[in-house]
């Protein structure tokens, strides 16, 4: 992970979204980490140096709540952002409950993503 | 030893013109849109001129009703005219004849642009191209008016294939939706909503039937 850019982990099960997410990501300076699930995040070793983990909700097998859930106790520093195409006012508020920073819309208006990661 | 600088390469962007329809809400055997005439010059004309100033690498101009005629609009002027014989089956076939095109396809990011739209010009275009530079070309680009979605949009390459597998009398929103491609809004003011569909559009707009 390089000590010059923000380096944001972006866990979805979308591929699509996944390298879509990454360009943009990596055209705009930062360094993005695209994971295909929680799980495989969940093992990746270098969590402290991140500056933002973007998460998808509605995934097969670790769900994002189950990730955020698991993030806040481990490393409760971690600015989490969740996202989901789902248009339901119960899923915002049990995001940010849940100690997201935000709930972002799909499609990710890349305005919104930015400020996120600029907090 | 010499070291060779180069500037990083920017983003190229064709655009793909909509001039294809039936625009079967002018009435029956009606007048055509795209050749009322906007201060002198055919609608149809005037929107290429506008993408031809934007700083586009192609324009390709998509001609299906009364093709003839409007090729003839659009005369002298250096476009790629791409003729969709499947045009009645709705913009679908429109977009897939545009992408099509041989300098369409190598280019990093294409602007759709619906031919109709009077108020849009080449200051307008650029800065949605440029906004598509800036972004690396990763990212989708939508004009809005007043935060509300509009025209003309960018599609980055990694979404051609998606474009390709469009059917029916679908464009791209459904595309632009359900992507994931992070989205870039500019505001470019009331020109992102400001089309044409029928004559009392036409007439509102400035613009005078002729043929």
């Amino acid at each position: 992970m390089s000590a010059l850019k923000k380096s944001v982990a972006i866990v979805d099960d979308d591929e699509v979204l996944l390298e879509a997410t990454s360009g943009f990501l990596e055209a705009m300076g930062y360094e993005p980490l695209p994971f295909p699930s929680g799980e495989s995040f969940l093992t990746f070793d270098q969590k402290e140096g991140l500056t933002l983990l973007l998460s998808d909700i509605n995934m097969p097998g670790m769900s994002g709540f189950e990730l955020l859930d698991i993030v806040r106790k481990k490393h409760p520093d971690m600015r989490i952002v969740m996202m989901t195409a789902l248009k339901d006012e119960s899923i915002i508020r049990k995001a940010l409950a849940g100690g997201a920073q935000a709930l972002l819309q799909k499609p990710i208006l890349a305005d919104d993503l930015m400020k996120c990661i600029e907090g | 030893m010499s070291i060779a600088l180069t500037a990083p390469k920017l983003p190229s962007v064709a655009v793909v013109l909509l001039a294809a329809g039936t625009a079967s809400r002018m009435g029956e055997g009606g007048k055509h849109k795209l050749l009322a005439e906007f201060d002198n010059v055919p609608l149809v004309r005037r929107s290429a001129i506008a993408a031809l100033g934007s700083g586009a690498s192609l324009v390709a101009v998509v001609v299906g009703h009364r093709h003839d005629e409007i090729s003839a609009a659009l005369s002298g002027i250096p476009v790629e005219t791409v003729y969709n014989t499947h045009y009645r089956s709705g913009m679908a076939t429109s977009l897939i004849a545009g992408f099509s095109a041989s300098e369409v396809m190598s280019a990093d990011g294409v602007l759709i642009m619906l031919a109709d739209m009077p108020g849009l010009t080449a200051d307008h275009l650029a800065t949605l191209i440029q906004a598509f530079a800036n972004s690396g070309g990763k990212a989708i680009v939508r004009a809005t008016f007043h935060g509300k979605r509009g025209n003309p949009i960018i599609l980055p390459q990694s979404l051609r294939i998606s474009v390709m597998e469009l059917t029916g009398d679908i464009g791209a929103r459904q595309i632009i939706e359900s992507s994931g491609v992070p989205i870039i809004e500019v505001e470019i003011g009331a020109a992102a909503s400001l089309d044409v569909d029928t004559v009392e559009d036409l007439i509102k707009a400035g613009g005078k039937l002729t043929r």
